[in-house]
């Protein structure tokens, strides 16, 4: 396995983060009848804090309906965040309006799973890829047209390209395409929402690789997200494990990964270890149940009905992130604060 | 680099799906639905005799040849002549213009009033614009066609202009159904989001995907509702609250011919024929457009 | 599929359509014009009448109210037309031409105005009976329902205060004398007795014992013994009639049918014996003359004259010239014969009222001449003709509309574009005409029986009907001096010269023609001589040869 690209430690940094993401809350009214009333909320992002260096690869990893692809969504601002903050290059971006975030988009795109959805089947691709130049305002017509066929020069697709339709391309080459877009405006985050999840097993190599190889020629910071904890730990540089709408353990991709602090995190990467392919000889967690629905959250730690070591205190008190080793790691489990007089410990 | 695979710069995409739009779309409209194709001829035709009609028609339709009540089709009147000399022939292509007109203002008219509420309550959908604008569609619908068309042609009294204002009331209403249920769908597509992600205005937005992606539901609708219009005109004509004499209608020349039926039936065959035809294309045409852009259709 | 079966279906229907057409031969039109002119009088020697039998029609429409004196409608009038008289009605006979306005006693036996002209006295018949129905009960007529009557119509705000609008006061002196004091002399009291609104009440009625709504005791030949409103009418035979002999049909049956086939085909069929002018057109007449061996047709002069009317306070109308060559560009003659089934060219007043221009002096004096009215247009200073926007009403029926297309086509023919404003009958009526916001308009007049009603009505400068902005003091005094002339000979002369006056002078409103109404009856339906004036009274004289089905039944 390659090793991950340059790490950078976001505590040791001076001057803001690129991307900071402080106790960001999100929850969708559940409205009923005629007149709309509001009767409950799905709780899909309930408190939730991370940085993005430059140059950084921060993994968000999770099941389904964990509330990782709404975090995408608040950090870009396609949503408005419940509560919280969001702050690009230390600039308050939580607040502003749809407006005065227009100028601001250029310097963070997404890349989305289906490729194919996202672009319009009517376009041309390269109508596709100058959307954003024009709408932004940077180039248009023939200037934009040269851009287009640069970037799909840059992930490896030729200029011939540009006046094919969608639907002419295969799903690889579709998210190169998407890349490509994403690109466009020089953007320096970009947000990769499940962005090799439906591709074949080889071609997810090909394009994770290019993604890795667009980081370094341009300097770009990504939030890669994904539920498949594999893909997370090649890319990653930092990874943020998500359940049910909250971080429940943040830290080096490696470190998490190989020495997981957090019960659920044992589970995935008990699901890892195995598989043959990544090798280790950690025993396996068998998990009880299913995620319960983020409209109804369990008390206390959200995690501690499944979790084979809960005990009282999980079901009262939500832990709070704690430290739980070297690099800034965290976790977010009361089995870290065991002492003598506040619980025992169930191994 | 060695771990980059480009993979072929071009594939070929399945025969099953081609590009719709453009000329090859037509040639494929013209094979597969030949009974669409027919109607479009037809449907030509009548256009050319609405467009021509000044050209074409032997005589001045409100011309009473006063020699010749009630002749019989022939010579030189090709349809006969009605109670007050006129040629029917003549009538027949200048009511093709009154229909014609009075189709496209509506439809333009209403189309248009139509679209942009359906496409703004859709795209903001659930807000208070969605709810009252819906609110006042709802209440227009409730309102049975044929009482609303009356009540207000009535009221108006009969003319072209008024007949087109009544008519759009009752077209606006599909257009603004058809319009909203494609934004719903619309807005939820993943590149109406990507686009907002790229810094795409609203109205960039509703103009580059919303519009073009609405082009074919509203082309299906408005050609059945191009029938509707004709057979609206003509029954408000035939009231006497549609188009006002002498200016030749359909509607108009049937309610004249109705009480002649037994000595002059041709006052009531040829206009009730050219009635017969034209709404019969349109619905043809509009049947054949909805089969054709219905992608379940379109695999074969 | 479905696309298919629909094409099937309308070709099919085009088919049949065509078909019909082309089966189609010359024969079938165009002779039916002919069956128009050959008018089968009706049987005037049949014998002595014979008594018994049902007559039997049908009508389009009902009454609202049995009302007469609330009610100035048509249907009204006709469905109490035999059941209450009159003091004085209108002669009506083999001998005597339709429409005449020649008047014989009804209720009153001799009537006598006094040489001042001031004074009517009307000696009423004795030993007429009121119908045998509550709350009346059969009692005699006197002159106390008279004044009853009298009192009732100036207290209500209807239509006849009009036409006692000259009396000053009436009284009874004794059972069977009514006396009525005028305040300025009127020729043609009499006249006005005779009138359609004019029918005499019982007290029992006037002082609400009955409702006059929806019951009708009278004098009159026919009682009514059922009413059910919308569906039919049924009238039995007074045995106590005060005309000796009759009525002599025992039931008259009256079925309202709306539908003008319905109508026409119970007619074909027998089950009926007559149509009225309100089921027929040109058209209709034709077809059922030309099947119907049995059928009589009976052409009615017809009072509603049909006008072209200009307000002479809007430009250009206000030149005499112009007003002058409107009237000469329309071809009247051929436009009646064209569009109605026949009728006469007719001057201000109709041709067959007292004092009414005959129809060759008025065709003479408004002749067609389209050329002559181009030329006054041009002395006029519009040579090249002008525009107007023409007032008319649907509300009339659908004949209205096309004669008013004619007028169109006539009036471009010498310049002057008219465009058609089709009005609902309300607006055209009361916003349109009456309130005088138009610059021309066509329609019919509502006939009146006298023509002192047409001259005073329209033409006076102050006149209640003059919707025409007409102010000309000669014409004013010409029409007041006539008013109050008493020798009939030298009145109708001031009669004509007023309408050859108006003809020439103001040109305004333009009077066309008056139309024939048509009626058909069946050839056993002898000694029916009715009269324009609403109202059935010829009724009583009618009777019913054996043939006729309402013997058998």
């Amino acid at each position: 396995m390659a090793s991950p690209a340059t790490q950078v430690d976001p505590a040791a940094t001076p001057g803001a983060p690129l991307m900071e993401v402080t106790d960001l809350v999100k929850h969708f009214p559940i409205t009923k009848g005629l007149l709309r009333r509001t009767v409950g909320h799905v709780r899909a992002v309930d408190g939730v804090s991370f940085t993005i260096g430059a140059g950084e690869t921060v993994g968000l990893v999770g099941e389904s309906g964990s509330g990782k692809s709404t975090v995408a969504r608040l950090v870009l601002r396609l949503l408005g965040p419940t509560a919280g903050s969001v702050k690009f290059d230390g600039r308050e971006i939580a607040g502003l309006s749809q407006r005065e975030l227009t100028p601001l988009r250029r310097n963070m795109q997404i890349v989305f799973q289906d490729p194919v959805s996202s672009f319009d089947p009517r376009m041309t691709i390269s109508s596709v890829i100058t959307e954003p130049l024009e709408a932004q305002g940077i180039s248009s017509g023939k200037q934009a047209r040269d851009r287009a066929a640069e970037l799909l020069d840059l992930v490896g697709l030729s200029g011939r390209d540009l006046d094919k339709y969608p639907h002419q391309f295969s799903g690889g080459q579709a998210q190169r395409i998407g890349i490509a877009r994403a690109l466009a405006t020089n953007p320096r985050l970009l947000v990769c929402d499940e962005a090799v999840s439906a591709l074949d097993v080889s071609v997810q190599a090909q394009v994770l690789n290019l993604l890795r190889k667009l980081q370094v020629e341009l300097g770009l910071s990504y939030l890669f997200i994904a539920h498949d904890l594999n893909v997370v730990r090649y890319i990653s540089d930092r990874i943020c494990v998500m359940y049910l709408g909250r971080i429940i353990e943040q830290g080096p991709a490696e470190a998490v990964m190989t020495d997981p602090q957090h019960p659920y995190t044992r589970t995935l990467a008990g699901a890892i270890a195995a598989d043959p392919r990544t090798g280790g000889g950690t025993r396996r967690v068998v998990v009880r149940g299913e995620m319960p629905s983020p409209s109804n959250p369990p008390s206390g730690c959200p995690f501690h009905p499944r979790c084979p070591q809960a005990f009282d205190r999980c079901s009262t008190e939500v832990p709070a992130p704690l430290p739980a080793g070297e690099g800034g790691r965290t976790a977010s489990c009361h089995l870290l604060d065991i002492t003598p007089t506040n619980g025992k410990a169930v191994r | 680099m060695s771990e980059v695979d480009a993979g072929p710069a071009t594939v070929v995409a399945p025969p099953a799906v081609r590009a719709r739009a453009g000329r090859r779309g037509l040639g494929r409209l013209l094979r597969t639905q030949p009974l669409g194709a027919v109607a479009a001829v037809v449907i030509v035709l009548f256009v050319a005799a609405a467009a021509l009609a000044p050209f074409i028609a032997p005589f001045d339709p409100t011309a009473q040849h006063r020699d010749a009540f009630l002749a019989v089709p022939g010579s030189p009147y090709l349809m006969g002549t009605d109670d007050l000399g006129r040629d029917i022939f003549s009538r027949v292509l200048y009511g093709a213009r009154t229909s014609l007109l009075v189709a496209v203002c509506t439809l333009v008219a209403g189309g248009i009033i139509g679209i942009v509420i359906g496409v703004a309550s859709g795209y903001f959908a659930g807000g208070w614009v969605d709810t009252l604008l819906q609110r006042i569609m709802d209440t227009l619908m409730a309102i049975p066609g044929i009482v609303l068309l009356l009540f207000i042609a009535a009221l108006l009294g009969p003319s072209i202009r008024n007949t087109v204002i009544a008519l759009s009331l009752l077209v606006i209403p599909t257009f603004n159904r058809v319009s909203r249920g494609e934004m719903l769908r619309i807005r939820e597509e993943l590149y109406v989001e990507s686009a907002r992600a790229s810094g795409c205005s609203t109205w960039r937005i509703l103009r580059r995907h919303g519009l073009p992606n609405l082009l074919a539901p509203i082309l299906v609708v408005a050609s059945l509702t191009f029938a509707i219009i004709i057979i609206a005109e003509s029954a408000l004509s035939f009231l006497g609250i549609g188009t006002p004499p002498p200016t030749p209608s359909w509607g108009a020349m049937l309610s004249d011919g109705s009480r002649y039926m037994e000595i002059a039936p041709w006052m009531v065959v040829f206009p009730g024929g050219a009635l017969t035809l034209g709404v019969l294309a349109f619905n043809l045409l509009g049947d054949a457009m909805r089969d054709f852009f219905d992608p379940k259709q379109s695999s074969r | 599929m479905r696309s298919l079966s629909r094409i099937r279906v309308a070709l099919v229907i085009l088919m049949v359509a065509l078909l019909g057409t082309a089966c189609f031969s010359p024969a079938n039109t165009g002779g039916g014009g002919g069956a128009l002119d050959q008018e089968r009088p009706l049987q005037q020697d049949a014998g002595p009448p014979q008594p018994g039998g049902t007559f039997r029609y049908t009508l389009p429409s009902d009454a609202k109210s049995l009302d007469p004196h609330t009610q100035s409608s048509y249907n009204t009038h006709i469905a109490i037309g035999s059941t209450y008289s009159k003091l004085v009605d209108y002669k009506t006979g083999p001998d005597i031409p339709y429409g005449a306005s020649e008047l014989e006693g009804d209720l009153a036996e001799t009537w006598n105005v006094s040489p001042d002209g001031l004074t009517w006295t009307f000696n009423l018949r004795k030993g007429v009976k009121w119908h045998n129905t509550a709350p009346v009960n059969g009692r005699e007529f006197t002159s106390a329902d008279v004044i009853c009557t009298m009192d009732r119509i100036r207290a209500l705000p209807g239509q006849q205060v009009g036409q006692l609008a000259t009396v000053a006061g009436w009284t009874a002196p004794d059972p069977y004398t009514v006396v009525f004091t005028l305040k300025t002399p009127y020729a043609e009291f009499d006249t006005n007795m005779a009138g359609h609104f004019m029918w005499i009440l019982p007290c029992e009625g006037t002082s609400g014992q009955f409702d006059l709504n929806t019951q009708a005791i009278g004098t009159g030949a026919y009682v009514m013994e059922t009413w059910n409103r919308d569906r039919e009418r049924v009238l039995v035979k007074n045995p106590d009639y005060f005309v000796e002999g009759q009525p002599y049909i025992d039931r008259i049956q009256i079925s309202i049918v709306p539908d003008q086939a319905a109508s026409l085909a119970a007619f074909r069929t027998g089950q009926t014996d007559f149509l009225s002018t309100l089921s027929l057109d040109k058209t209709q007449a034709e077809k059922v003359m030309a099947e119907d061996p049995d059928a009589v047709l009976f052409r009615e002069a017809g009072l509603t004259e049909t006008r072209v009317f200009m307000n002479q306070a809007k430009a250009p109308f206000d030149k005499l010239e112009v007003r002058r060559a409107v009237a000469l560009a329309i071809d009247r003659k051929a436009m009646v014969a064209a569009i109605r089934a026949g009728g006469n060219e007719t001057g201000p007043v109709s041709p067959t009222l007292f004092g009414g221009l005959p129809a060759e002096e008025s065709a003479k004096l408004q002749p067609y001449d389209p050329e002559q009215a181009k030329q006054l247009l041009a002395q006029a200073g519009l040579p090249d003709g002008f525009t107007a926007k023409m007032i008319v009403t649907d509300g009339y029926g659908a004949n209205v509309v096309r004669e008013a297309q004619w007028v169109q086509e006539d009036l471009a023919k010498v310049g002057i574009k008219v465009e058609l404003d089709v009005q609902d009958y309300a607006t055209y009526f009361t916003e349109s005409w009456a309130q005088k916001n138009y610059d021309i308009g066509y329609g019919l007049q509502t006939p009146f029986l006298a023509a002192d009603d047409y001259l005073t009505g329209e033409w006076l400068s102050t006149g209640a009907r003059n919707w025409y902005n007409i102010n000309d003091p000669q014409l004013d005094e010409m029409i007041n001096a006539q008013r109050g002339e008493l020798d009939d000979t030298k009145r109708e002369q001031m009669l004509l010269d007023t309408q050859r006056y108006i003809i020439e002078n103001v040109s305004n409103p333009i009077p066309l023609y008056v139309y024939d109404g048509l009626s058909i009856y069946k050839s056993y339906l002898h000694d029916a001589w009715s009269h324009p004036d609403y109202g059935t009274r010829h009724q009583a004289r009618m009777w019913l040869g054996p043939e006729a089905p309402g013997r058998t039944g």
